[in-house]
């Protein structure tokens, strides 16, 4: 009897939980597709502040290449060695350069290398962000008559997209060379044969497709990190948690929109 | 001329501000006194709407601010200047970087033109020596001065100052109480000054409000403050721990 009403009870509030977490998901949405309208309208006009720009392109490429390259190179060597087992079982060694190649680039290389990108470039974009609110120094760029949509945010965004788009462009080359490295030492596939190979099967497509994954991933980190920083209250706690909760939202987005790009792709 | 005109503001149950009116006069200065967590940094960021409230009106001359939506609310915020209360120079950017940004930004100037500027403005408040640091290497009280020269680039009509010497060496108090006078002697500037420094107040100020409660408790001249019987007032411009005096509860 009263292990049914704790059941009953239990089960009750777990789904008022569940209905919370769902309420508070939708709002989140609705707060992050209201920051993407804002940041859209922040590029009008388009004359952003030089130094600013400037500051955040030097921030974002400074903190993220070498990650990224080493990233890559890992992403591309883990793909190999992959790859090779199965086609040593089929001995089929000379597709190990088009398996690799075509799951690099059209798939695992953006999506780590966003996921990379996200944890480095995201969580200080929040912080920082997050700091400046909690500092007021949000509020003084405001009493100076100084809009911080237009001064502070759309550089960072406008950054965030062109260096993912790049980060991933020259990602996915260290990731063909990583694997290039990896099949000769591993799968005594030479470099130049493996090469040669990822050449052959001709994977224009698929490069274009990560690059075209790459910006919208660097849009999506951009918008959520810029979202849990302009948001954060309660001090340096608050900025931990914002910190946190943009690093977690921004990989379900690059998942999310990893999959909505692929089926969009598919179909045109 | 600045008016606040019956101005409520509550932060969830908490009423910080509770139908406070206030008229201050071209060119004068009115200083806003009483206990921290009395509401006064919440009153006077009203002004430039970097508050909303949730009843009352504010006008600067004959422009409703209250009205206002953010967008329109740039302008006003040009002619009307605010210091905070703790630090708000950004930490990106050196001393000459802070002052020089609203001259880059809304002088139309260049870089380097605001370079000169900045540099002269930061002179003037004693930092010139310091220019090429950050915020975070220079102590409180410099900050505070920084900020001052900040806020000024624009050569406002309106400066709202919030403690704008606590934490100052007396001598430096000094200085922002003559620059404080100054811009209301010899430029009309009309200033509102948050101030806990008894020293200051009585020699600075036209006029003292003094919130207690959400409400304007007293309302006059240095000389109405000095000579009030209210115990409240009294204990404050005194002093005095003890006493009638309700402090506000940390929320
Ligand atoms: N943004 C805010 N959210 C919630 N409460 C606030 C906020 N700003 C100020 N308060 C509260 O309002 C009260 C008055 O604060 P404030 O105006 O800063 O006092 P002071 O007179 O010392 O300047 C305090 O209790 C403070 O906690
Ligand atoms: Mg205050």
């Amino acid at each position: 009897m009263n292990v049914l009403a704790w059941a009953g009870s239990a089960i009750a509030s777990g789904i008022r939980d569940v209905g919370r977490s769902a309420i508070s998901v939708l709002e989140e949405l609705g707060a992050l597709t209201i920051l993407s309208g804002r940041i859209f309208r922040s590029f009008i006009p388009p004359t952003l502040d030089g130094r600013e720009t400037w500051r955040a392109f030097y921030k974002v490429g400074v903190k993220s290449y070498a990650i990224v390259v080493m990233t890559a190179m890992f992403t591309g060597a883990i793909m190999v060695i992959q790859a090779g087992q199965f086609v040593a079982k089929a001995s089929a060694t000379s597709f190990v350069g088009w398996a690799a190649g075509f799951a690099v680039l059209a798939e695992i290389g953006p999506v780590l290398i966003g996921l990379m990108f996200s944890g480095r470039v995201g969580a200080n974009n929040t912080a920082e962000l997050g700091t400046m609110v909690v500092t007021e120094q949000v509020d003084a760029l405001r009493a100076l008559a100084i809009e911080p949509m237009h001064y502070l945010v759309a550089p960072r965004v406008l950054a965030m997209v062109v260096m993912l788009f790049l980060l991933t462009a020259l990602g996915d080359l260290f990731a063909l060379l990583g694997g290039a490295i990896t099949s000769e030492l591993l799968l005594d596939v030479p470099m130049r044969v493996f090469i040669q190979q990822v050449v052959d099967a001709n994977l224009v497509d698929e490069y274009l497709l990560g690059l075209v994954k790459g910006s919208v991933f660097g849009l999506s980190i951009a918008i959520v990190s810029c979202h849990f920083g302009l948001t954060v209250s309660g001090g340096a706690v608050g900025v931990g948690r914002a910190v946190n909760n943009a690093v977690v939202v921004a990989a379900i987005g690059i998942f999310v929109t990893d999959l909505a790009v692929g089926l969009t792709w598919n179909f045109l | 001329m600045i008016s606040f005109q019956n101005i409520v503001k509550a932060f969830g149950p908490h009423k910080v501000l509770d139908d406070v009116s206030l008229t201050v006069p071209k060119g004068q200065i009115l200083f806003i006194i009483g206990t921290s967590g009395a509401g006064k940094s919440v009153l006077v960021k009203h002004l430039v709407g970097l508050i909303r409230p949730d009843a009352g009106r504010i006008y600067l001359d004959d422009v409703e601010v209250t009205s206002l939506s953010e967008m329109a609310l740039y302008p006003v915020r040009k002619r009307c200047a605010m210091v905070f209360q703790h630090s708000t120079l950004f930490d990106s950017m050196t001393l000459l970087e802070n002052v020089a940004l609203p001259l880059r930004k809304h002088k139309g100037l260049s870089t380097k033109q605001a370079g000169v500027d900045a540099m002269r403005r930061l002179e003037q408040v004693g930092m010139a020596e310091e220019s090429g640091q950050f915020p975070a290497d220079i102590g409180d009280g410099l900050r505070k001065r920084v900020a001052i020269a900040r806020a000024l680039t624009l050569d406002p009509e309106y400066v709202i100052f919030d403690e704008p010497t606590t934490g100052l060496d007396p001598m430096a108090a000094e200085s922002v109480d003559s620059l404080i006078r100054e811009l209301s002697d010899r430029f009309q500037v009309t200033s509102i000054v948050v101030s806990h420094d008894l020293r200051s107040i009585f020699k600075v100020a036209d006029r003292i409000a003094m919130l207690y409660q959400g409400k304007v408790l007293l309302d006059g001249s240095p000389a109405d403050f000095r000579a009030t019987t209210d115990p409240v007032v009294r204990q404050f411009i005194e002093g005095r721990p003890e006493g009638p005096m309700v402090f506000p509860r940390k929320s």
